[in-house]
């Protein structure tokens, strides 16, 4: 396997005055070159954390990177200096945020923005900068790119700035990118265009991609592997199809029922959700996490956490439903 | 708000109107003082000392026969330079060191924030006086020193204004895309907290006219025979019970200028805030 990024047991921990919030504990994965990889759950169970600890964009303090190793290419990237995660980020991963509205400046027109990046990683001409800026605009479908490049980012929509935002994302040709719920704050029918657009740009340009998101049906649309995370662990890791058709872990399960059916409910069942909420990450639990909400617990659950294991291949799963 | 609606704003205020008036023919009348007047500032005429004002001599003449109008308009250039330099010496500093202070907070913060704290203990004008007697009373002096000791106004604006950008996601957005914190600060925040600095910087050359005439009243900042309207209002009121208008036209130019400067500077601030609709 051509693995570009390995994340071993990272733990990323907010210290605040009077407690610690353990906002990722423990988790490993990887992604491969070329490969979208889903990672889904609830607000609060660590996502975004994970994506920010990845590019190092997490303030230090409160936040630290407790243990663990994220290896980029052969490099660990929790060992090499600031300056060259600098150099790193934008140019060989980049990040796409949730909120289009707020992630332009609102004082430059769109072009400005869109050049800064390539002013910050290269020293080429304002030709050539001017060229790549309308190459980048017309690949994520912003028609007539010569004149959306004097506008404002109020002048647009919101489907339109979250394009620019993966055209900031992509200018460089960074080999991975984190798209942390980027379609979340966009109405459906836009949510579908970007969601193409992604799909189609992973596939021209090989990029490896980390899709974050809690709606179980947007990753299954781009997404061959997937991770499902619960209070900051991953509890369950398989591929796509397998996920859908044989979900191990009860909170999977979960997950997958509350997502609304297409068909007319006949019996006007309400729609399931999974009582409860996410523990507080600075008080969780002694045994597994997911205890209280969980519809098949057992009393080993209550003092003791599950070991991540393969149940079947390439499906593993952190429950001790499946334990001998 | 694009700058194009900021300026209708201030344009359809009668208010800033008339101050941008007043500033601007004091700003015209200086730079072309050496057309508009016949007579040089400091040549003496000792036939026509003390003359009231007439046609040629529109504001009357001092006591060695120079001619007042001439000399206000030369020194309206002191007066305005020494505005326009201090201001942006003091502009400069605030800046960045509100913008460095906001920006990173922490310890940064506190220690800039504490030293601005001690800065305005000292009761700026005296604190003016105390360095002027040492250094020599020159115009350059009279700028460094009011610069040095008026920035602390305009930094506290500037890290508040940090202090809100720096949390907002095209901060992140940008750092996620490889910008060091310098670019971000200088390139990227700065312009966004332009439009208050420009109020402070507007009400700061008020502030930096009157006292340049102050210190110049007193003796100690632009040195004679260099006009200052400060300066002409001190000779002036040695022969105030016989020549009235060698005092009464350099108080109301000073009256007027600070007038114009407030004005101007307060409507910028009505046409920035976004909370004050147009009517």
């Amino acid at each position: 396997m051509n693995k570009l990024l390995q994340i071993e047991n990272l733990h990323t921990y907010f210290y605040t005055k009077d407690k610690i919030i353990k906002a990722v504990e423990g988790i490993s994965f990887h992604v491969n070159k070329g490969e979208a990889l889903g990672v889904v759950g609830e607000s609060g169970c660590g996502k975004s954390v994970t994506g920010m600890s990845i590019m190092q964009l997490l303030q230090t303090p409160p936040a630290k990177y407790v243990k663990g190793k994220i290896v980029f290419k052969g490099r660990d990237l929790l060992d090499v200096s600031s300056e060259e995660i600098r150099k790193l980020r934008g140019k060989d991963i980049s990040i796409i945020f949730q909120e289009p509205m707020s992630a332009l400046n609102p004082v430059f027109t769109v072009g400005f923005q869109l050049e800064e990046v390539l002013k910050v990683h290269t020293d080429i001409d304002k030709k050539e900068r001017f060229k790549k800026v309308y190459q980048i605009m017309e690949k994520v479908g912003l028609p007539d790119p010569q004149k959306r490049f004097n506008e404002y980012p109020h002048q647009l929509s919101g489907g339109m700035r979250q394009r620019i935002m993966i055209a900031m994302a992509l200018l460089m040709k960074p080999e991975l990118v984190i798209a942390d719920e980027p379609t979340t704050a966009l109405d459906v029918t836009i949510q579908k265009q970007v969601l193409d657009l992604m799909k189609e740009l992973q596939k021209e340009m090989q990029l490896s991609l980390i899709f974050i998101s809690h709606d179980l049906g947007v990753v299954k649309e781009i997404a061959q592997r997937i991770i499902v995370m619960y209070s900051g662990e991953i509890v369950e890791e398989s591929t796509i199809e397998d996920i859908f058709k044989n979900p191990l872990h009860p909170y999977t399960r979960g997950l997958i029922d509350s997502i609304p059916p297409i068909e007319y409910n006949k019996k006007k069942e309400p729609l399931k959700s999974i009582p409860g909420k996410v523990p507080d990450p600075s008080n969780k639990p002694v045994g597994c996490p997911f205890y209280p909400r969980c519809e098949k617990r057992m009393d080993i659950c209550e003092n003791k956490r599950p070991d991540f294991f393969e149940k079947e291949p390439n499906h593993f799963v952190k429950c001790f439903l499946y334990e001998k | 708000m694009s700058y194009k609606e900021i300026l209708l704003r201030l344009l359809k205020n009668k208010m800033a109107l008339s101050g941008g008036v007043i500033v601007l023919i004091i700003i015209l009348l200086s730079l072309f003082a050496k057309y508009i007047s016949p007579y040089s500032p400091v040549s003496i005429n000792p036939l026509q000392i003390l003359i009231g004002p007439s046609k040629e001599h529109l504001f009357g003449t001092d006591s060695i026969g120079r001619d007042v109008f001439t000399r206000m308009i030369y020194g309206a250039r002191i007066s305005l330079l020494v505005g326009f330099i201090a201001v942006g010496i003091s502009t400069l500093i605030g800046t960045v060191l509100g913008a460095i202070s906001g920006y990173y907070g922490g310890m940064i913060d506190s220690s800039i924030m504490r030293f601005v704290d001690i800065m305005l203990c000292f009761p700026s004008f005296f604190l003016i006086l105390a360095v002027i007697a040492f250094l020599e009373p020159s115009i350059v002096n009279i700028m460094l020193v009011i610069g040095f000791t008026s920035w602390m106004g305009v930094a506290r604006l500037v890290r508040a204004e940090f202090l809100r950008l720096r949390k907002l996601e095209f901060v992140m957005a940008m750092k996620s895309l490889g910008a060091g914190n310098m670019r971000i600060i200088f390139k990227h925040l700065l312009p966004n907290a332009l439009a208050p600095v420009l109020v402070t910087a507007t009400l700061g050359i008020a502030g930096a006219v009157l006292t340049e005439s102050a210190l110049s009243f007193l003796g100690l900042g632009v040195q004679p025979p260099t006009p200052s309207w400060g300066n002409i209002l001190a000779e002036g009121k040695d022969n105030i019970e016989i020549a009235w208008w060698l005092s009464l036209y350099p108080g109301l130019a000073i009256l007027i200028t600070v007038l114009g400067y407030n004005l101007l500077g307060e409507g910028i601030r009505d046409a920035i805030d976004p909370r004050l609709k147009d009517e």
